[in-house]
C-alpha cells in the first residue's frame, strides 16, 4: 500500500467517524422527536430551531462532565470496555455501502465481515459489567452475554440464507440481485427474524433487558458517566444505524428501487446522489420503526427472552435456511418461496395469539354491585 | 383572652398527667371560664350491642372488660390472657375475627395500652381488642407482651413498629429489629416521656 | 479467607435509590442467578414521626400532616382524619359538604390510580403509558388547583365540612372533566392492558390467594384482586356512600395483572359515583357551625375510609384538649407491603419490580 493510498484510507476513516457522529446526533434528535410524538409531546424545542441543537448541547454536557470511577473497579477493564464496545460497531461501517460507490471498502466478503464485527461488542459489555464492581452491572453484563449469544444465531442463519440465495457475500451484489423483486417480498420470514433478532442484538425495547432501567438501572453502564458513558451511547446508536442499514440493504433493495431515475438522470454524480438518497431514507425509516417499537412495548423478562430465542427464533431460522437452500437447489421461482414464507408467518402469528389467549375470559376482573354487598352486610 | 389561653394550657397539662380512660376530670379543678371536658358519646347500634354481649359471653373465661368507643365495641383483657383471648376471637365460629387491621399503642403514662383493631370479613364485626401493659423501668421502656404474630401474621410489622416506637417487647416474635427507626437510634420516641422537642442529635 | 466455590447466591441491595422502588424503599434481595431466594424489606427512610408530631399540633393543624402521608391522594387522607374528629364530636356535616367531599375524593382516587397506571407501565418497561395517564392527572390537578388553591397538600377538607364553597363553575368543569376522563381511561386500557408482552409479564406473576391475602393483612385493590369483596365504601359505608350505585371490581386470579386491572376498573366506577353525586347535590352550607377551636370530648374513636390504596384508618385518642392525645394511622400501603416477602420468594429478579409495583405503595404512608 502506497503512502497515498494509506492517506486516502485515513481520510475515509476519519470522514466516516465524523459522519457517524453527526448521524448519531441526528438519530438521538429523531428518537426524541418520534417518541415525543408517540407520547403526545413535542420533544425538545428550546435549543436551536425546533430543538435541533439539543443533542449537541447534551453531547457537550456529557464530554465536560466529570468521569467518575468507582473505587473498587477493575481499572483497566473498566476503561477499556467502552472502547471495545465502540470499535466493533464503528468497524462495521467500513463495509456497509450507501450506494455502489459511497463505501469505504466494498469487500467481497462484506456480509461476513459485518456479522463478525457485530458479535464483538458483547465482549466489551461483559467487561464493563465486571469491571464496574457493581452487582447491577454484573447482572446486566451476564444478561447481555446470554442475550447477545442467543440472538446471534438467528441473525447469522438469516444472513446465511440470503447468501445462499444470492450466491454472494458482497453487499452491493446482494443489492443488485434484488433488482426485480426485493427480498422483503421473497423472504418476509427472513425480514421478520432478522429485524427481531436485530433488535435483540441492539438491546433495544422490548429486548432492553441488560440495560433495563427499572430493574438493573442501566446494567453494564450503571457506573459510567461523562465521556465514557457517551462512548457507550455512541456505540449503541451506531449499531442501531448499522442494523437499520443492513435491513434496508438485505431486504428493502438498498438503492435499487430508484435505478430507473438514476438511468434517466444519466449524470454519474446525480445518479449516485439519488441512490444515496434512497438508501438514506430507507435506513432512517427502519430506524423510525425501531423507535416506534420502543415507544410501544414493555420489556420481556429474561426467561421469556431466552425462550423466544431458543424455542422460536433459532428453530425458525433453521427452517428458513433449509427453505432457501431447497428453493435454490431446485430452482423454484421466487413467488413459491414468498408464498411459503407468508404461510409460515401467518401460522406462527395465529399460534402465538392462541397460546397467549388461552384463558377463556379476556378480563379476569369482575364487578360486584356495591349495593348488593351493602345490603348483604346489613342483613 | 390571654388569661383564657393560659388556663386552657393549664388544663392540658393536668389532663396529660392523669388521662386515665373513662375517668372524670375533677370539677373542682376546672378553671373559672375554662372548657368543660366532656366524654365522648356512645352511639352503639343494635348490631354493636349484640356483638358486645356476644364477645362478653365468649370471652367470659378471660376476664373481659367491655366498653364502647363512640360506635365500636371495646373489650379489654388482662395481659396474661391476651393470647388465649385472641385465639378465641379468631377461631370462635360466631366471631371469626380473621382480619388484623392495626395495632395501636397508646402511652397513658401510667401504663401502655395495646389496641388491636380487628375485623371479621365474614360477619362485618369490628372490635377494639385492648390490653394494658405496665411500665417496667420507671416509665422508660420495655414491657413484655406475647406476640400475636402466629395468630394473625399481619401483626408482624405492626408489632415491630410498636417495639420501635414504644419499646414494647413481643416475646415469640422472630425479628424485633428496628423497622421505622435506624439501628443506632436510642430511646422510644412514641412515648410521652421522650424529649421530643429537645432531641437534637439527628 | 478462601472464597467459597459453592457460593451461588448473591446479595443485591435494591434501593433506597432505585428508579422503581417508588420512593425511598430498600429491599435486600438474595438472588441465585436470576431467581430471588430471599428478600428483606427495609422501610423507614421517610419516617417523619407524623403520629408523634400530631400530638403537638391542634386538631386543625393535624389535617395538614395527613396531607403528607399518602401524598398522591391527599384529600382522601384529610377526609379520614376529619371523619374521626367529627365522629368523636358528633358533628352533622352538611350534605353539600359531604357530596363535595365525595366528588373531590373520587377525583383524587382517579388521579392516584392514574399515577399507579403510569408508573406500572414504566416498571414493565413501557415508557409511553405514563404520558397518557399524566395528561389526565394534570387535568384533575388543575381542577384541584382552582378549587383548593393547591395541586397537592390541599388542606381543603376541614373538620365539619370544607374550607369554603367550591367555585361557581365547578359542576360544569367536573362534568367536562369526567367526560374526558372516561375516554382517556379507555385509551389507557387499550394502550397497555392487552399488550402481549405485558400479559406475559404480569399474568400468573406474584399470585396470592384470598386466604393468604387476608392473613397477611392486605387491603384495597391488591386484596380485591385476590377475590375478596372488601371495600369500606360498601361494607362499612361512610359519608353518603350508601346512596350510590357502583361496582366493586374484584379479581379472580390474584396475580399482578389483576392487581393492575382492579384500579383501572375502579377509575370507571369512580366516574359513575361522581356522576351520581353531581345529580344529587343541592345548594346549602358547606361547613357545620362549630366553635373556632376544636375541642373534642374525651374518648377514643376509630374511623376508616377506602383510600386509593386501601383501608386507611385513624385511631384517635382525645383527652378533651385542643390537641390529640394520640393519633394512630392504619396505613394501607404498610399493610400491603408486608405481603412482599411471600410474593417475592422464588420469583425472577425482573418480577421483583413488577410485583412491588403492583402493590402500589406510597412510602410517605408506609413510613409516616
Amino acid at each position: 500500500m502506497s503512502i497515498v493510498e494509506f492517506g486516502i484510507l485515513n481520510l475515509w476513516v476519519s470522514g466516516l467517524l465524523l459522519v457517524l457522529s453527526v448521524v448519531v446526533l441526528s438519530l438521538i434528535y429523531l428518537e426524541r422527536k418520534v417518541l415525543g410524538r408517540l407520547q403526545m409531546r413535542i420533544g425538545p424545542m428550546r435549543v436551536g430551531p425546533y430543538g435541533t441543537l439539543q443533542t449537541i448541547a447534551d453531547a457537550i454536557k456529557l464530554i465536560t462532565k466529570e468521569d467518575i470511577q468507582p473505587e473498587w473497579a477493575d481499572k483497566r477493564v473498566y476503561w477499556v470496555a467502552p472502547v471495545l464496545v465502540f470499535i466493533p460497531s464503528f468497524m462495521v461501517w467500513v463495509a456497509i455501502p450507501f450506494s455502489s460507490r459511497i463505501v469505504v471498502q466494498d469487500l467481497d466478503l462484506g456480509l461476513f465481515y459485518v456479522m463478525a464485527f457485530l458479535v464483538l461488542s458483547i465482549v466489551g459489555l461483559v467487561m464493563a459489567g465486571w469491571g464496574s464492581a457493581n452487582k447491577y452491572a454484573v447482572i446486566g453484563g451476564l444478561r447481555a452475554a446470554g442475550q447477545l449469544v442467543s440472538y446471534e444465531i438467528p441473525v447469522i442463519m438469516v444472513v446465511a440464507g440470503i447468501a445462499i440465495l444470492t450466491q454472494s457475500l458482497s453487499l452491493s451484489y446482494i443489492v443488485e440481485q434484488q433488482q426485480p423483486v426485493p427480498f422483503i417480498v421473497v423472504l418476509p420470514l427472513g425480514l421478520f427474524l432478522f429485524f427481531i433478532a436485530g433488535l435483540a442484538e441492539l438491546g433495544r425495547t422490548p429486548f432492553d433487558i441488560y440495560e433495563a432501567e427499572s430493574e438493573v438501572v442501566g446494567g453494564p453502564f450503571v457506573e459510567y458517566s461523562g465521556a465514557h458513558w457517551a462512548v457507550f451511547f455512541l456505540a449503541e446508536y451506531v449499531s442501531t444505524f448499522a442494523i437499520a442499514a443492513l435491513t434496508s440493504l438485505l431486504f428493502l433493495g438498498g438503492w435499487g428501487w430508484s435505478s430507473p431515475i438514476q438511468e434517466w438522470v444519466g449524470n454519474p454524480i446525480g445518479a449516485e446522489a439519488i441512490a444515496f438518497g434512497e438508501m438514506f431514507i430507507k435506513t432512517y425509516l427502519v430506524v423510525v420503526v425501531i423507535f416506534w417499537v420502543r415507544g410501544t412495548f414493555p420489556r420481556f423478562r429474561i426467561d421469556q427472552l431466552m425462550a423466544l430465542g431458543w424455542k422460536v427464533m433459532v428453530p425458525l431460522s433453521f427452517v428458513f435456511v433449509l427453505l432457501v437452500a431447497f428453493a435454490t437447489f431446485y430452482g423454484w421461482p421466487w413467488w413459491v418461496l414468498s408464498a411459503i414464507n407468508v404461510v409460515v408467518l401467518i401460522t406462527l402469528g395465529w399460534y402465538y395469539h392462541k397460546m397467549m389467549h388461552r384463558d377463556d375470559a379476556p378480563v379476569s376482573v369482575v364487578l360486584h354491585s356495591a349495593r348488593e354487598v351493602r345490603d348483604a352486610r346489613q342483613s | 383572652m390571654e388569661q383564657d389561653s393560659s388556663q386552657s394550657s393549664e388544663s392540658t397539662n393536668k389532663d396529660n398527667e392523669a388521662p386515665t380512660q373513662g375517668e372524670e376530670i375533677a370539677p373542682s379543678a376546672a378553671p373559672r371560664r375554662g372548657p368543660q371536658v366532656q366524654l365522648a358519646p356512645e352511639m352503639l347500634d343494635q348490631a354493636g350491642e349484640g356483638l358486645s354481649v356476644l364477645v362478653a359471653g365468649e370471652l367470659a373465661m378471660h376476664d373481659p372488660v367491655m366498653g364502647v368507643a363512640v360506635d365500636q365495641v371495646e373489650v379489654e383483657v388482662p395481659i396474661q390472657n391476651l393470647e388465649a383471648a385472641a385465639l378465641v376471637l379468631r377461631d370462635n365460629m360466631k366471631l371469626r375475627f380473621n382480619y388484623f387491621r392495626c395495632l395501636a399503642t397508646v402511652d397513658y403514662q401510667e401504663y401502655l395500652e395495646l389496641v388491636y383493631l380487628l375485623y371479621s370479613t365474614e360477619y362485618g364485626y369490628q372490635i377494639m381488642f385492648k390490653s394494658r401493659v405496665p411500665y417496667t423501668e420507671g416509665g422508660s421502656s420495655t414491657a413484655t407482651v406475647p406476640s400475636l404474630r402466629k395468630i394473625w401474621p399481619a401483626a408482624d410489622w405492626h408489632e415491630r413498629e410498636s417495639h420501635d416506637l414504644f419499646g414494647v417487647f413481643f416475646s415469640g416474635h422472630p425479628n424485633m429489629e428496628p423497622l421505622l427507626l435506624y439501628d443506632e437510634f436510642e430511646g422510644f420516641p412514641g412515648l410521652k416521656s421522650f424529649p421530643f422537642n429537645e432531641y437534637e442529635d439527628w | 479467607m478462601e472464597p467459597d466455590a459453592n457460593l451461588v447466591e448473591m446479595m443485591v441491595n435494591m434501593g433506597p435509590q432505585h428508579p422503581s422502588t417508588h420512593g425511598v424503599f430498600r429491599m435486600v434481595l438474595k438472588v441465585d442467578g436470576e431467581r430471588i431466594v430471599d428478600v428483606e424489606p427495609h422501610i423507614g427512610y421517610l419516617h417523619r414521626g407524623s403520629e408523634k408530631l400530631s400530638e403537638s399540633e391542634t386538631y386543625s393543624q393535624v389535617v395538614t400532616l395527613f396531607d403528607r402521608l399518602d401524598y398522591v391522594s391527599n384529600l382522601n387522607n384529610e377526609l379520614v382524619f376529619c371523619m374521626a374528629v367529627e365522629k368523636l364530636m358528633s358533628i352533622d356535616v352538611p350534605e353539600r359538604a359531604q357530596y363535595m367531599r365525595i366528588i373531590l375524593c373520587e377525583l383524587n382516587r382517579i388521579a392516584s390510580h392514574l399515577l399507579f397506571y403510569g408508573t406500572y407501565g414504566l416498571d414493565a418497561g413501557a415508557i409511553t403509558p405514563i404520558m397518557y395517564s399524566f395528561r389526565e392527572r394534570e387535568r384533575i390537578q388543575n381542577l384541584f388547583e382552582s378549587v383548593t388553591g393547591a395541586r397537592m397538600m390541599h388542606n381543603f377538607i376541614r373538620i365539619g365540612g370544607l374550607k369554603e364553597e367550591v367555585p361557581v363553575d365547578f359542576t360544569r368543569r367536573v362534568k367536562d372533566l369526567i367526560g374526558q376522563l372516561s375516554t382517556a381511561i379507555d385509551e389507557c386500557d387499550t394502550l397497555l392492558s392487552q399488550n402481549e408482552i405485558f400479559l406475559s409479564r404480569t399474568k400468573g406473576v406474584g399470585v396470592i390467594s384470598a386466604q393468604a391475602a387476608l392473613e397477611i393483612g392486605m387491603t384495597g385493590p391488591p386484596l380485591r384482586a385476590s377475590g375478596v369483596v372488601e371495600d369500606v365504601r360498601a361494607t362499612d359505608p361512610y359519608q353518603l356512600y350508601d346512596r350510590f350505585d357502583f361496582g366493586i371490581p374484584v379479581g379472580t386470579n390474584g396475580d399482578a395483572w389483576d392487581r393492575y386491572y382492579v384500579p383501572l376498573e375502579e377509575m370507571r366506577q369512580s366516574i359513575l359515583i361522581i356522576e351520581q353525586a353531581l345529580e344529587q347535590v343541592e345548594a346549602g352550607p358547606v361547613v357545620a357551625q362549630l366553635r373556632r377551636i376544636t375541642r373534642p370530648p374525651k374518648g377514643v374513636v376509630f374511623a376508616h375510609a377506602e383510600n386509593p390504596r386501601g383501608d386507611l384508618g385513624v385511631y384517635l385518642v382525645s383527652d378533651g384538649t385542643d390537641k390529640p392525645y394520640r393519633v394512630k394511622v392504619r396505613p394501607p400501603s404498610f399493610c400491603n407491603l408486608q405481603a412482599l416477602k411471600p410474593l417475592l420468594s422464588n420469583a425472577y429478579l425482573a418480577d421483583a419490580v413488577i410485583i412491588l409495583g403492583s402493590l402500589d405503595i406510597i412510602l410517605g404512608e408506609v413510613d409516616r
